[in-house]
């Protein structure tokens, strides 16, 4: 009869359960890996489920991790430190894939490593082996875009001690918050921000980072108005000449673009590039035409030549200054 | 300043940045330590533009108003492009505001110049002083350095900055005489010189980060501080440099030669290459089209294969068709196809110098062949399973189960050699921005 592994889902709770399961030589065929992300809604809504301080948790994992691998080793064919490492790396990202069978596809590993294959970290063709690397790549590359893509807005603003709250919300194609957590915690330590996903949100408080496993669906948060100016920027940055929507769209895929609050703009900025590169290549000036412009810039403008910049007066500005940055 | 007024000099003065390549975000890495911001050592791409290119750092001038005239740049003096000028208070004001909301990684600061060299490179300095100081901003800030900017600013500037560049233009002096006449080779290589020995002092001897120093006023530029008597730091993340390929004659082989003397004079981290583009009012003096966005990635391609691929520039040089390199083939190839003797090789033998000449095979799958071969003998499967090209790449190699005839090479050598001259209305199918240091 098979097994089922109870766990909540976070590559600590999978590694425990793990070992519990090699020490009693569990074949992998006799285990039922259940996906907690998956569940039923209301199962664990609003529990929480790990609320240590983020590095915490880390370095605990790191330690367990080692003194189990130790005692795995004992009694079967020699497993290298080096390969143990190898797949601990791997399973640390690929149990935050959105795959259900992602849990057993680990064990497996794992059991025919130390059942005949110790090397087989290093068969990166093994059929097994390729599917950990596809979806390692693919939670990496998910976790990178999270930490890219997570658009934050102001909420709120203590009028006493300036504290800032932001909130983000957040589509990724995995559950890659708990691998981001602590980037977040580092790089905005000095605010407190929430970030919402269809499946978890994380929160820091300024201490630690809990992360909740709850599903939520926000539609919109509310307006922040310095993204009026993220978007000026983001339309003038671009340059027409060179649009290259297939290149831009391989990194900022269709899924994302109802979390970013530039892509909003995209379309206009696609269609009206066209338009604006031939406008540039309307204008061409003369080099006298040139010239002339030059002059009557330069203060004084009856020179017809630009004089040496050295020969200016260093103290004043030495072009007409536009009236509206006299004071800037 | 109202969000409007902000929004107006934000356009003209993204506007005015956007054609310098150079976004990079990466090289530095140091935690947060209870600050506003970190770095991570390698570059987060935050947004992407309809142009393909990656947004990672706010890009903008202080000011697009400047006394030099250099043909190529929409900021000439003889521009009539709109003018703005923004404060360094404003500019460390919304670096911030949009790291808060993670838009960005830090600020990438230019500007034209104003005044003097001088003058503009205080201002630059300014804006990262508020940014670490008064803010304590402990994101990525890449300045421009004005070359001519006088030393003491240039230490202040590597002291707040991660990176600095200065930028080489154009690939020749001649080429720099004739369209920039302010600017000299001599002078940008020797602000590059002055960053260079900088960084080099500070491998060589512990350095330390700079209390921070509540005065506004700027701070000593005496590279050790009082204190400890150790340095302070420098531009951890390097020096980089661009050079805008197309607006002048000179070959690729000649834009390679420059940019290979920069990188093992100055110890660059990168030398960006930028496809000419079309500016409002540009200069009769100018070619009226752009090259090809291709010819840009072609560059990157070489550029890697000296760098990490152990190729010398008479190898790259020996493929190309009067000093430019093939349009239709990648260096690589187009080298292998000129040297067919050295082909095939074993992939199961071959020492890593050797595997990193076959075309289609890059550096981070030689690594992989290298590891898996102690275990077996690869077979054509497992290339395939490692996504090698093997349209490209079959002709080169010996497996374990394949062994090219040497018809096959000759076929393909004599098909593929004639070079095709590239034409200015290629449409480019590559793109080569995301490729950073």
């Amino acid at each position: 009869m098979k097994q089922t592994a109870q766990f909540d889902g976070t590559f600590e709770a999978w590694w425990r359960a793990t070992g519990d399961f090699l020490r009693r030589r569990t074949q992998p065929t006799d285990i039922y890996w259940p996906d907690p992300f998956q569940k039923e809604k209301g199962l664990f809504d609003g529990a929480q489920i790990s609320a240590q301080p983020a590095p915490a948790i880390r370095r605990e994992s790191r330690q367990s991790a080692a003194t189990t691998s130790r005692t795995l080793v004992k009694g079967s064919p020699l497993v290298a430190d080096t390969a143990w490492r190898r797949i601990l790396a791997l399973a640390r990202r690929v149990c935050y894939a959105r795959y259900p069978e992602r849990f057993s596809l680990l064990y497996r590993v794992v059991w025919r490593m130390q059942h005949g294959e110790p090397h087989l970290t290093d068969l990166l063709t093994d059929a097994d082996m390729r599917a950990v690397q596809q979806w390692d790549g693919a939670v990496r590359r998910d976790a990178h875009k999270a930490k890219a893509f997570v658009r934050f807005k102001l909420m709120h603003c203590d009028p006493i001690t300036g504290l800032e709250h932001f909130a983000a919300w957040h589509c990724p194609s995995h559950y890659p918050l708990r691998l981001v957590g602590d980037f977040f915690a580092d790089r905005f330590a000095t605010m407190r921000w929430t970030i919402f996903t269809p499946d978890e949100t994380a929160n820091w408080d300024g201490q630690h980072v809990v992360y909740l496993q709850n599903r939520s669906q926000i539609n919109k948060l509310q307006e922040d108005n310095i993204e009026s100016l993220w978007l000026t920027y983001y339309s003038h940055i671009f340059n027409p000449a060179r649009l290259n929507v297939k290149a831009m769209q391989r990194e900022m895929p269709k899924h994302h673009w109802q979390t970013l609050p530039e892509a909003k703009i995209l379309p206009d900025l696609i269609q009206s590039a066209a338009s604006r590169s031939s406008a540039m290549q309307g204008h061409i000036d003369s080099p006298a035409a040139l010239r002339k412009i030059a002059a009557r810039r330069y203060r004084g403008g009856a020179e017809t030549t630009p004089a040496s910049p050295a020969a200016m007066d260093t103290n004043q500005t030495p072009f007409t200054p536009h009236p509206e940055l006299e004071n800037t | 300043m109202s969000l409007v007024d902000i929004s107006v000099k934000l356009a003209i003065l993204a506007d005015a940045a956007k054609y310098d390549a150079s976004c990079a975000s990466s090289g530095a890495k140091r935690k947060g330590n209870g600050k506003l911001g970190n770095a991570t050592g390698v570059g987060i791409c935050h947004s992407y533009t309809p142009d393909g290119r990656c947004v990672s750092l706010l890009k903008i001038l202080l000011t697009n108003f400047c006394i030099f005239d250099c043909v190529y740049c929409v900021n000439r003096i003889s521009s009539n492009t709109q003018r703005a000028r923004f404060t360094p208070e404003e500019i460390a004001d919304l670096t911030i505001q949009f790291y808060k909301r993670n838009y960005i990684e830090g600020l990438f600061l230019s500007s034209g110049i104003i005044q003097s060299p001088d003058y503009t490179m205080e201002q630059l300095v300014r804006a990262a002083q508020l940014l670490r100081e008064v803010h304590q901003f402990n994101g990525y800030i890449h300045l421009k350095v004005v070359p001519g900017a006088a030393p003491n600013l240039i230490e202040l500037a590597g002291r707040y900055a991660d990176r600095l560049s200065a930028n080489i233009e154009l690939p020749t002096p001649v080429d720099l005489s004739q369209l920039a006449p302010e600017k000299s080779f001599e002078q940008i290589t020797s602000a590059m010189g002055n960053i260079a020995d900088k960084i080099q002092i500070r491998r060589r001897s512990p350095t330390v980060i700079r209390n921070p120093e509540q005065t506004l006023a700027l701070p000593s530029v005496e590279a050790r501080t009082p204190v400890s008597g150790k340095l302070n730091r420098f531009a951890p993340a390097g020096q980089s440099t661009q050079m805008i390929v197309g607006a002048t004659p000179s070959s690729d082989v000649t834009i390679l030669e420059t940019a290979r003397d920069l990188y093992n004079r100055y110890q660059l981290r990168r030398v960006y290459y930028s496809a000419y583009s079309l500016i409002p009012h540009h200069d009769s003096r100018l070619p009226g089209i752009a090259p090809p966005l291709l010819r840009e990635h072609r560059l990157y391609q070489a550029d890697w294969l000296l760098r990490f691929y152990g190729f010398d520039l008479s190898e790259i040089a020996s493929a190309t068709e009067n000093g430019q390199l093939h349009a239709d083939l990648d260096p690589k190839l187009a080298w292998a196809l000129r040297h067919p003797a050295r082909f095939p090789i074993d992939i199961n033998r071959a020492p890593r110098h050797e595997l990193l000449r076959i075309p289609g095979l890059g550096a981070r799958n030689v690594d992989r062949i290298i590891r898996m071969r102690r275990i077996s003998k690869l077979r054509l499967a497992d290339l395939i399973a490692l996504k090698v090209p093997l349209k490209r790449a079959r002709p080169f190699v010996i497996t374990a189960d394949y062994h090219p005839s040497i018809s096959e090479l000759d076929r393909l050598s004599t098909a593929r050699s004639r070079p095709v001259q590239q034409t200015l209305f290629d449409v480019a199918p590559f793109h080569a921005d995301k490729r950073r240091s």
